[in-house]
């Protein structure tokens, strides 16, 4: 019965209503999402889709979770217990919560150096990330990461070097399809690195091999301190596979992007290579030494030096957040109780607290874990040089 | 609904009360878990946020408060700005990532300096009474550097640890220092951040076997340095024994400079002191040598070089060769440098007290190895001899020299000198300035290179020492303008007086 009411919808040229129907009240419910944008591609993802109420507050507390994550690392950044790196992932997280909402654990994901989020969706508790950002022995990486290395099971990675994760992500797609495991690899890269050489090239392998990759662009309107508009000569990077069949996807509807990769999973198994633009926003600077609005000078009315407004961010938080519109959509439902989510926000700011409050207090890595994991595996007494010609240290 | 009105610095405060052992552990984690309660659950009716101070640039410490964009009572949502904060860099604004109300600012417009982590106001949850907000009441001591005490903690412990794992701790340069005085790290304090044994250590306390260790090391040096330069008991030493056991070393190298001169001999002299198999401690202290690195340390030097396309030079050469006059191109270079000092005078100068004088002579000191050492025998009057009595002049002299048959004044008040190592195969160098003199140049071997017109072409490398309180840039310049412009027209070397030269100012001498 669903089913014939989805399409029927789909049809339809009628996608005002946000919210569609709800079988068995607050079971399940049907939303209406907005068209994608197709490059080369016939027909493309759903414009209604299904989603359960467990689906719905999963969903819900994972953004939710990542959201209040990265606001504590942005805090921890600014009273000097995170240093060095650390881009922040706020008012991006619909796109990695519905993109691994789509896919399996077998499959893999490979991104930027803005992987925190993507870092706890792919099994790293929130201590994990933190403790890691804060250079501690209990951090994901043990300490030696940091904010742009993070990796789990089958997650490969912050990456530092713009855009060389793609050719990376070709490469994992290359082992799945090799081992005809039936499995995946996300490759995410952002605006500013789509114009790297290196992409094309990892493209035109892919698309040659037939390569079980999903390229997405994690466009959030800025490289850095450019707007897309000032970098690249075609913003629509859905169409810069070119070959490469594309579609844009709005990257603040949880929902939306959940069903994009539901679509991309099952055509690029099928078809090699399919290239997704995630239209997102980031509400922070692009990393910390970034304030990521002008310097607000002595009154609002400084014109500052910066790339963008603060109004504008404030627009996007006000209109496009991808939490609070979520939110709104399953209210609307009657899928979910404003309580239940009252309840998901105070457990998650409470996980995020303690998680916070256990890593600050963990140790710091120990000096002889230095020259530690350098090589996999190493011999037994496998030693490294250090700092000086003579001194010799036990590598492991 | 009190539990979820936080704003970023708030959650901080209250992780900070429990988490860095303060000097009152108990009190504070009982006051900190009150307010983590408060927050994340509803048991209690008005959760206070506190806001700290942020740092907002890496660099900054403390920060002044320029403007408050929110006034008390006003309600907050996620990125608002609350305030305007003067970092050390810019005014940057402080952001809020939370919804609530500004229920109490404390530090007002214009105050300077606040410490990063200090309480600067309190947020209340929306629908709380925010005139009645309870402001936590040891913040406005503890929180003041939360930041630093947390971290400081883990180094302290690290500072135990390292002792047993020094050889990771332990920089080259301090290692280097440890080995020289024969001091166990053991025994020294480590004063850098993770147990990091530093050069700038200190003894723990007056009575401490460090202090032991110090004395050590001064006897190292020698008794007299140590009875002069370090009384041992006083204080002084104490709080900085590391900087005298640094400055040891180079001190020693002042006073000894003397005695041992392959301390004091650049590799230039060294070159040259090997080929003629001259062993350094054979040198006079008292002799050319000796003053040369004094005017090295003393000089203001200062360097300048040109190419010279000797192919004229060499062709003439051996036309005199053709006829029986046997000379070298060295006896060209003086000539030409006799004739360029003629020209631009400021650089046949010589330090008399605190004046330079020009000299009316034109008297070229040329550097000769000897069996005694590196020795200047002087040609006088160089400008006004020709090329082939230069010639004997130097062999005769060079002779002498060899014998230690020079007399004084053959060898001591030229105006300027040439050392040339280009028979050594020295493409080029520097050359440190002869007091009084003020001048030195330093000739290079003749390599073939591409010319300009891509022939082939023979080139030498000069390099003028000048000093440069007494001579500028100009003069310096101008000298080796002649000069190479006698070396590439030597007929120039006999109709000196019509020297074409552009320049004008040569001519006032």
């Amino acid at each position: 019965m669903l089913s014939t009411v989805g399409r029927a919808l789909r049809n339809s040229s009628t996608p005002k209503t946000l919210f569609v129907g709800a079988r068995c009240a607050s079971t399940e419910a049907t939303f209406e999402v907005a068209q994608c944008k197709l490059h080369k591609l016939e027909q493309g993802p759903a414009t209604t889709v299904t989603c359960t109420k467990e689906d719905a507050l999963k969903y819900y507390r994972q953004m939710q979770t990542i959201r209040r994550m990265e606001t504590t690392a942005g805090n921890l950044y600014k009273s000097k217990q995170i240093r060095g790196f650390c881009h922040l992932y706020s008012g991006q997280e619909a796109c990695c919560v519905g993109m691994e909402n789509s896919i399996t654990p077998e499959d893999s994901v490979i991104t930027a150096y803005r992987a925190h989020g993507w870092a706890y969706i792919r099994g790293i508790s929130v201590h994990g990330v933190l403790a890691e950002l804060i250079g501690k022995k209990t951090g994901c990486a043990q300490g030696k990461g940091g904010s742009m290395h993070m990796y789990a099971k089958n997650f490969y990675g912050g990456n530092g070097i713009v855009g060389a994760q793609v050719p990376l992500g070709a490469g994992i797609a290359f082992t799945q399809k090799y081992l005809n495991n039936g499995n995946i690899c996300i490759t995410l890269y952002g605006d500013g690195a789509a114009n790297q050489g290196q992409v094309f090239e990892a493209f035109n392998i892919a698309m040659l091999w037939k390569l079980p990759c999903i390229f997405v662009c994690e466009n959030n309107g800025y490289g850095m301190g450019t707007s897309v508009e000032r970098a690249s000569y075609s913003t629509d990077y859905y169409t810069r596979g070119d070959y490469m069949p594309g579609l844009r996807v709005d990257g603040m509807d949880v929902l939306a992007v959940k069903e994009a990769t539901r679509f991309a999973k099952d055509y690029v198994l099928k078809n090699g290579p399919l290239l997704i633009e995630c239209a997102t926003y980031r509400y922070s600077g692009h990393s910390m030494s970034d304030p990521g609005t002008r310097y607000s000078g002595h009154s609002m009315s400084d014109p500052g030096t910066s790339y963008r407004t603060r109004e504008e961010i404030q627009e996007v938080r006000q209109t496009r957040d991808p939490i609070t519109s979520f939110k709104q959509k399953l209210l609307e439902s009657n899928l979910v109780t404003e309580d239940e989510l009252k309840k998901i926000d105070q457990d998650v700011r409470k996980e995020v607290t303690e998680s916070e409050k256990l890593a600050i207090a963990d140790a710091v890595p120990p000096l002889e874990d230095m020259y530690d994991h350098i090589y996999v595996h190493p011999e037994p007494d496998f030693k490294v040089r250090t700092c000086d010609p003579v001194t010799m240290v036990a590598s492991r | 609904m009190a539990a979820s009105g936080i704003v970023r610095f708030g959650r901080r405060f209250s992780k900070h009360l429990l988490s860095t052992g303060l000097k009152e552990p108990n009190k504070i984690t009982e006051n900190g878990h009150y307010i983590a309660r408060t927050f994340f659950t509803k048991c209690a009716d008005q959760a206070s946020t506190p806001v700290l101070m942020p740092a907002l640039s890496p660099t900054m410490s403390e920060g002044t408060i320029v403007k408050w964009l929110k006034k008390e009572g006003e309600s907050v949502l996620p990125g608002d700005v609350l305030c305007e904060i003067q970092t050390d860099k810019a005014v940057v604004s402080m952001e809020v990532d939370d919804e609530g109300i500004l229920a109490k600012i404390l530090k007002p417009e214009n105050t300077a300096d606040i410490k990063i982590g200090t309480l600067i106001a309190v947020m209340v949850e929306e629908g709380d009474d925010w005139r009645s907000v309870e402001i936590p009441v040891e913040s406005e001591s503890t929180p003041t550097e939360p930041v630093s005490t947390s971290q400081k903690s883990p180094s302290t412990e690290d500072h135990t640890k390292t002792t047993s794992h020094k050889e990771l701790s332990i920089g080259p340069s301090v290692r280097k220092l440890l080995e020289e005085y024969n001091i166990t790290a053991a025994t020294v304090q480590p004063s850098g951040p993770h147990g990091r044994l530093l050069k700038g250590w200190k003894p723990e306390n007056t009575a401490d076997i460090k202090i032991g260790t110090l004395i050590a090391v001064m006897v190292e040096e020698g008794d007299d340095w140590r009875s002069v330069e370090i009384p041992v008991e006083s204080d002084s030493t104490q709080k900085e024994p590391v900087s005298t056991s640094q400055k040891s070393p180079s001190t020693e190298d002042h006073t000894t400079t003397t005695s041992h001169t392959e301390l004091s001999i650049g590799p230039s002299v060294r070159r040259l002191l090997e080929e003629y198999n001259i062993t350094a401690a054979t040198v006079q202290p008292s002799g050319p040598h000796g003053r040369l690195l004094k005017g090295w340390m003393t000089i203001p030097h200062s360097y300048i070089s040109i190419e010279s396309n000797i192919k004229a030079v060499s062709h003439l050469r051996k036309q005199l060769l053709g006829e029986g006059i046997k000379v070298s191109i060295n006896d060209f270079i003086i000539k030409a440098s006799a004739i360029a000092l003629q020209r631009v005078p400021a650089l046949n100068a010589v330090w008399q007290g605190e004046e330079v004088k020009m000299s009316g002579n034109v008297d070229i000191s040329v550097a000769v190895a000897t069996d005694q050492g590196l020795i200047t025998p002087i040609i006088k009057n160089a400008a006004y001899l020709a090329v082939d009595e230069i010639s004997s002049s130097i062999k005769d002299l060079a002779i002498r020299a060899r014998e230690g048959k020079l007399q004084l004044h053959e060898f001591q008040g030229g105006t300027f000198t040439i050392s040339n190592l280009g028979m050594f195969g020295i493409s080029e160098f520097t050359a440190v300035i002869n007091p009084p003199q003020t001048a030195i140049m330093a000739i290079g071997s003749s390599r073939l290179v591409a010319g300009e017109d891509g022939q082939p072409q023979t080139n030498m490398t000069v390099t003028v020492s000048y000093d440069s309180r007494a001579i500028d840039e100009t003069n310096a310049s101008q000298f080796l303008e002649v000069f190479k412009e006698v070396m590439e027209s030597p007929s120039l070397m006999i109709v000196g007086s019509s020297l074409s030269s552009t320049l004008k100012v040569a001519g006032s001498y």
